[in-house]
Order: C-alpha cells, then structure tokens, then sequence
C-alpha cells in the first residue's frame, strides 16, 4: 500500500502532489530521511541500531559511544573464574556499521538541546537528530556510605559490575587470596542491574574455591531480604557448597540479620555492618546504582535516579522524541538485564518506525530470561513475558523461575544452554 | 490455559474452533494484540535474529510450516512436551498471539 502511495507521488510529480495526500504518506515520505541518533552502544543501544535498520531501510542512524568494542557484562562473572576469556565476550561494532549501515561514532555524549534536537559531543561537536534513543545504562552511588569511594572501587574494592578491567581486577584478587581466606561480597539494594548476578557470582567463587582454595569462604553482606531465584539458587547451594550446613562455603547475611554495610574501612579492607565488622581478603563492593550519568545530565531522571518513560514506547515522559532504554529506563516489573534491554530496544524501534510513518506506535510486546550458574554444570533460569497494563508493565503470570526437581538432567541442560545462548543473543545485538 | 480436550489427531482444527470460540468467551470487544513481527522478535533472542539461529543447538524458526509452530507452542503450553524452558516461555501467550507468530515466522525465508 506505502509503494503504490509513493509510487503515485512520484508519478503526480513531487511536492505539489503532497499536499493531496494524506498525513500518513507524507511522514513515511519524510521517513525516508530521518535521523536516528542513539546515545550508547551497549545491549541496548546496539540492538535498537540493527533493528531499526530492519523496519526502516531508509533512516540515517549515528550510535554514539565512547567504547571502540564492547564488553558485556553477560558471563563476566565466568570470566573472573577463568573460565571464559574477556575476548570471549568482548565485540565489535563492524555489522552494525557494514550490514545495517549505522553510522559509528567513538565519542561521549556530554549534553543536548531538546528544542533545537541536537546532542552535544566531547570531541565531534553537535550533531542533529529527529528521534533520539538513550541507552547509557548505570552509575554508581559512591556516597552512600562512609568510606566508600570511586577509588577503593578500583583499587581495594572493585564492583566488577561493569565488566572489562574491573573484572581483571577483581579475578587477580581472588587469584591472590590466602589459603582459606574470605571472599566478601555486598550485594546492592533494588533496583540494580542483572538482579541475580551477585549470587551467580557467589556461586562461581565457592565452586572455585573448591579446587583452588578449599578451605576460603564466601560470606554475602545484602542490603535485601530475598532476592530473584533464591528458591533454586538456595537447593543448589546445599547441594553443591553445603549451605546451611557446619561446612557451608557461603554465608548469606539478610538485611534482616544485619547484613546492611554501615561503613567503610576500604584500606583494611573492612565492611561495617549491623551483623558486625567483617574483613577480608577480597572484597567485592557492589555499590547502590542510578542511571548512566549522561541520563541526568540530559534532565532525563526522577528524583530516584531512573529515567520515567511511556511503558508502550519506552519515549521519555520528560522529553519528547527522546526513548530511554535499558537499565536506566523504569520498566516496573522487568528487571535491568541484558535481554531487557534487548527486548525494549525491539519496543523503541517500533515505535519510532511507527511514528515516522505517522501511525500510532502499535502495541508492544517484551520478554525477560535471566539465565544463571549456580556451578558450571548447573544452571537456573527465570523466563517471563511481559505486557503493559494502564502504563505499567506487568508479568504474565504463567512464565516463571526453573522448577527445583531431583531430576540432575534439568539443571546440567540449563546449563548447556546458557552457554550457548550468550553467542545467540550476543548475536542478536550485534551482528 | 487447559489442556485440550481434544485427542491429539483432532488438533489440527483446534486453531479453527479456538477462532470460533473466542470472540464468545471474550466478550464483544478482543484486546489488541502485538503484530506477528513484534511478538516474534521476543523469539529472536533465543532462536536468532528473524528466526535464524547461529546456533546448532537452538532450533531455527524462519521458514518453519505454521501448523507446526502452533501445535508445538501448544504443547509446550500445556506441558505436554519435554522442554527446559519453551514451556514455560510458552505460557505467555495466547492463541491469537501464536498463531501471529507462525504467520510471521513461516513467511520468512
Ligand atoms: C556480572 C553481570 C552479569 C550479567 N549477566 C547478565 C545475563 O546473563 N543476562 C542478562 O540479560 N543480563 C546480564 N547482566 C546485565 C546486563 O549487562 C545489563 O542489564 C545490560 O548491559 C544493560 O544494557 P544497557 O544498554 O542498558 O547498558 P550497557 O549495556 O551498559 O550499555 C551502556 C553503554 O552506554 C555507553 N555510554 C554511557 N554514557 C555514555 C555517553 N555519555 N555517551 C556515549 N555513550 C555512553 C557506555 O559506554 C556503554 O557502552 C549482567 C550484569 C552483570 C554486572
Ligand atoms: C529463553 C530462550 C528461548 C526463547 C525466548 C524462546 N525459545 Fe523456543 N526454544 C528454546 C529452546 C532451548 C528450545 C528447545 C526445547 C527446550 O529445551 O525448551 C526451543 C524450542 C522451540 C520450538 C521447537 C522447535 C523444534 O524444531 O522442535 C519452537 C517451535 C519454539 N521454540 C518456538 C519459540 C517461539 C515462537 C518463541 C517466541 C514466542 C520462542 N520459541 C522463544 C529457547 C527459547
């Protein structure tokens, strides 16, 4: 229907014949030429320029990011075991600039001017847009408690949450430890990104020690009282680090118990919590998280740090012909993860492709997988599939976490396919 | 969502009925669903970009025959299938919205 409208403007002879159509033709017209400038070229990013080349051949599409291959935080935490490489989960941005004719741009975003639509570069200057899609991702919260800091963070408590040297940093500590040394973990208060990832990263610890440090401890400080999973995540740890037991090689201190960080000793490498002061060998310090910093700088955030935007279109409710994807957006009840930034994106770019052809974003439609390992041979997943209800993004009751059975067979497949599934979906973003 | 009831040879026309039956059991107005295009690329994550899989593990869905989706989605629905996690990926949609994804996966090439 499009060709035959385009092709009986081409055949009435251009701009006069315009005016005759309707609305709809002369936006898809416009369409052709529209400039599509996305800010951050990680899971969301990555995906919203390849699938909006996919629904619009015709969109000039810029992807801004400093970062010349990306690294993704999936499966670092096998990386800081040994038992990937960071090359195994580092990629480039070549299919996006060759097969879906993106145009790259390895610079920091650091402004922009809503009214004029212009995004304001650190080195390359301003550049134009019509629709423009955020996806920077988190920040961290350094002040929250004392002695906290950006440094310690990268020097004698690393986060490792953003995945490349701090996760090098992190692995050459543990490498370091002492026999029978402690391994202390804080785990961050809600929302944060990657919601089971601490406790996969826990695991993987335990199951390293086992062979390389067999007497060493995990022990977990959280600011939470449950967390996504702890059915199944708890059944493995019994059954594969003895939790619960005299021997466990992890503790898992609640909120409840104290297990809140007070305060900061980073150079003793000491947590004050409520259950006591704990030192250790390696401390692991995921700190409280915001919106990529380029999110407030932009007015895109609440007073929570997180950017509001309209569940069906993901388009900022701050700023018009702005979407904010990803970790940084508030998505309700799905959670900041890799696939729900893959999945949002697919709504963005609907969206917009809607938009530009003058037609009502069409109704959206999104997913979340959380694959994790609780060992290498044991995996444990959560699927749900999401819709949006009166702008809020529900669940689907149905979908769910892995059933715990005594079958050995479900958790050794589960972890069969999330090893694959990482090249899949790395696939699915980039390539 | 319940099992069928009817047996397994019978299934074929189950799509049929299940049209005849909704606009009944949902009252006058149907909610909207997303296009075949947008629910499909929830799959995309798992089974490649389009349906395409990089993988030998993951099974391809571009170019799969529309019934067979539709039968196996329902059988994943209603547990009827082995799987580790089509099952309970499965129960997220309805059957109006699987049999969008079977047009849009089986038209690909
Ligand atoms: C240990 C760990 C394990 C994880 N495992 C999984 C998993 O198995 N599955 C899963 O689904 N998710 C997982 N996640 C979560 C996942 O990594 C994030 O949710 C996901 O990366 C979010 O995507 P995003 O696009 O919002 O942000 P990111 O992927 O972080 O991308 C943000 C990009 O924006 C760029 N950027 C920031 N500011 C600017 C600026 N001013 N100008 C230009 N560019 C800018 C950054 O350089 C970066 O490349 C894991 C996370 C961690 C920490
Ligand atoms: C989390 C990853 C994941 C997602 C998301 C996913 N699948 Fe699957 N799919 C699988 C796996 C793994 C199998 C193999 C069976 C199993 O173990 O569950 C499979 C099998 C299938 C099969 C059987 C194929 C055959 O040849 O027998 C069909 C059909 C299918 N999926 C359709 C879909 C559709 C349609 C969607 C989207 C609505 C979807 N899948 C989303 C992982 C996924």
């Amino acid at each position: 229907m499009t060709m035959t409208r385009r092709e009986l403007i081409k055949a009435l002879g251009g701009l006069g014949a315009l005016a005759l159509t309707d609305a709809p033709a002369l936006a898809k017209s416009r369409s052709k030429k529209a400039h599509v400038v996305i800010v951050g070229g990680g899971i969301g990013g990555a995906t919203a320029a390849k699938y909006l080349r996919l629904a619009a051949p015709g969109a000039r599409i810029t992807l801004i990011d400093p970062t010349r291959r990306f690294v993704t935080c999936l499966r670092s935490n096998d990386v800081a075991v040994g038992h990937m490489t960071l090359d195994d989960i580092t990629f480039t941005y070549d299919a996006l600039r060759t097969k879906y004719r993106a145009n790259i741009i390895h610079d920091r975003v650091i402004g922009f001017d809503p009214d004029k639509k212009t995004v304001q570069m650190d080195a390359g200057g301003k550049l134009g847009y019509d629709k423009l899609i955020v996806s920077p991702g988190i920040d961290f919260i350094y002040g929250d408690v004392e002695g906290y800091s950006r440094e310690a963070a990268t020097t004698s408590m690393p986060h490792a949450w953003k995945a490349g040297p701090q996760t090098l940093l992190l692995k050459k500590q543990l490498e370091a430890m002492p026999q029978g040394g402690t391994f202390l973990m804080v785990s961050p208060p809600n929302p944060f990104r990657c919601p089971p990832g601490p406790y996969e990263r826990a695991s993987l610890v335990a199951e390293w020690f086992q062979k390389h440090n067999p007497k060493a401890k995990v022990v977990i400080l959280d600011h939470k009282d449950a967390f996504t999973k702890d059915g199944p995540f708890k059944k493995a740890w019994e059954r594969l680090y003895g939790y619960n037991s005299d021997n466990s090689m992890i503790e898992w201190i609640p909120a409840a118990q104290g297990g809140k960080p007070l305060r900061v000793d980073a150079a003793n490498r000491t947590v004050i919590a409520g259950a006591g002061s704990f030192q250790a060998d390696v401390v692991n310090y995921i700190a409280p998280q915001r919106a990529g910093t380029i999110a407030f700088r932009m007015g895109l955030t609440n007073r929570e740090g997180w950017c509001p935007v309209n569940r069906r279109t993901f388009e900022s409710e701050i700023v018009k012909d702005v979407f904010v994807i990803g970790d940084a957006a508030i998505a309700d009840a799905m959670p900041k993860s890799g696939y729900s930034a893959n999945s949002q994106a697919k709504v963005a770019v609907q969206a917009i492709a809607d938009q530009l052809a003058g037609k009502t974003p069409g109704e959206p439609s999104m997913i979340n997988v959380c694959y994790s390992l609780a060992g290498q041979d044991y995996g444990v997943s959560i699927a749900d599939i999401f819709k949006v209800v009166d702008n809020r993004i529900v669940k689907l009751p149905a979908s769910g976490v892995s059933p715990i059975t005594d079958s050995p067979a479900q958790p050794l497949l589960e972890a069969v396919y999330q090893r694959n599934w990482h090249r899949t979906f790395a696939n699915d973003c980039f390539a | 969502m319940p099992a069928p009831l009817l047996p397994r040879s019978l299934q074929i026309i189950i799509p049929l009925l299940a049209m005849l039956l909704l606009p009944m059991a949902a009252g006058a107005k149907e909610p909207p669903i997303a296009t075949g295009k947008m629910l499909g690329d929830t799959c995309a994550s798992c089974h490649g970009t389009q349906g395409k899989s990089f993988d030998e593990y993951m099974p391809s869905l571009a170019g799969i025959d529309r019934q067979q989706l539709i039968l196996a989605m329902q059988d994943y629905r209603a547990d009827r299938r082995a799987s580790v996690v089509m099952n309970r990926v499965a129960k997220g949609y309805n059957d109006r919205e699987i049999e969008a994804i079977a047009d849009y996966f089986s038209k690909i090439k």
